[in-house]
């Protein structure tokens, strides 16, 4: 069982990386992934790549 | 009459320092350590909070991660490691799976043990019995 404590920080990382996620991935929505920028396009794989590890530790996979 | 005595509690309980700036990561590792009852777990959220907190306990075990705002992992171990008040504590370094290089770099800076992210609780404590000797 994890502990209570690990599981609500866990909710609120994964929220905040979710919410990172949706607003990256709508502004490179916006600007087409043609001109998207560079930074983007990492933000999304960091945020993506932050979200797997967290969950493999929960052993959410 | 131990009024004076009784009224201070003394914690005999061996001291564990945790730094992780991920709050999830860090109530995992504290629960796992926590499980050993012989053990008091203190956390810092940075590199540098660890600075802070270091002096003020005889920790016997510093658990810390590598990537930190402010003070990084690389850096405490360095700070600790050369440090003739704290060199002789053993040091573990968190890395996240596929991040060899940090652990090589933890290695080579003075950490005792490595553990990979995602971690076994079992076998964190294994090793924190060991060093403990519990």
């Amino acid at each position: 069982m994890v502990a209570p404590r690990a599981l609500s920080e866990f909710i609120a990382e994964a929220n905040e990386i979710l919410e990172a996620l949706g607003r990256e991935l709508l502004a490179l929505e916006e600007s087409g992934l043609e001109q998207a920028d560079p930074d983007r396009l990492n933000a999304v794989f960091r945020a993506a790549h932050s979200l797997k590890g967290l969950s493999a530790m929960f052993g959410l996979e | 009459m131990g009024w004076l005595l009784t009224s201070r509690s003394v914690s005999s309980r061996r001291k564990v320092l945790i730094v992780e700036d991920s709050g999830a990561t860090r109530e995992l590792l504290r629960a796992a350590v926590e499980s050993l009852l012989e053990v008091e777990v203190h956390t810092a959220e940075s590199g540098f909070e660890a600075l802070k907190v270091l002096p003020r306990h005889r920790f016997e075990l510093i658990i810390t991660d590598i990537n930190m705002p402010d003070i990084n992992g690389l850096e405490l171990i360095n700070f600790v490691k050369k440090n003739p008040h704290y060199k002789d504590t053993p040091l573990f370094v968190v890395t996240t799976e596929g991040r060899e290089q940090d652990r090589d770099r933890g290695l080579q800076l003075g950490a005792d043990e490595y553990v990979v992210k995602p971690f076994a609780a079992e076998l964190l404590c294994d090793l924190v019995r060991r060093y403990l000797k519990l």
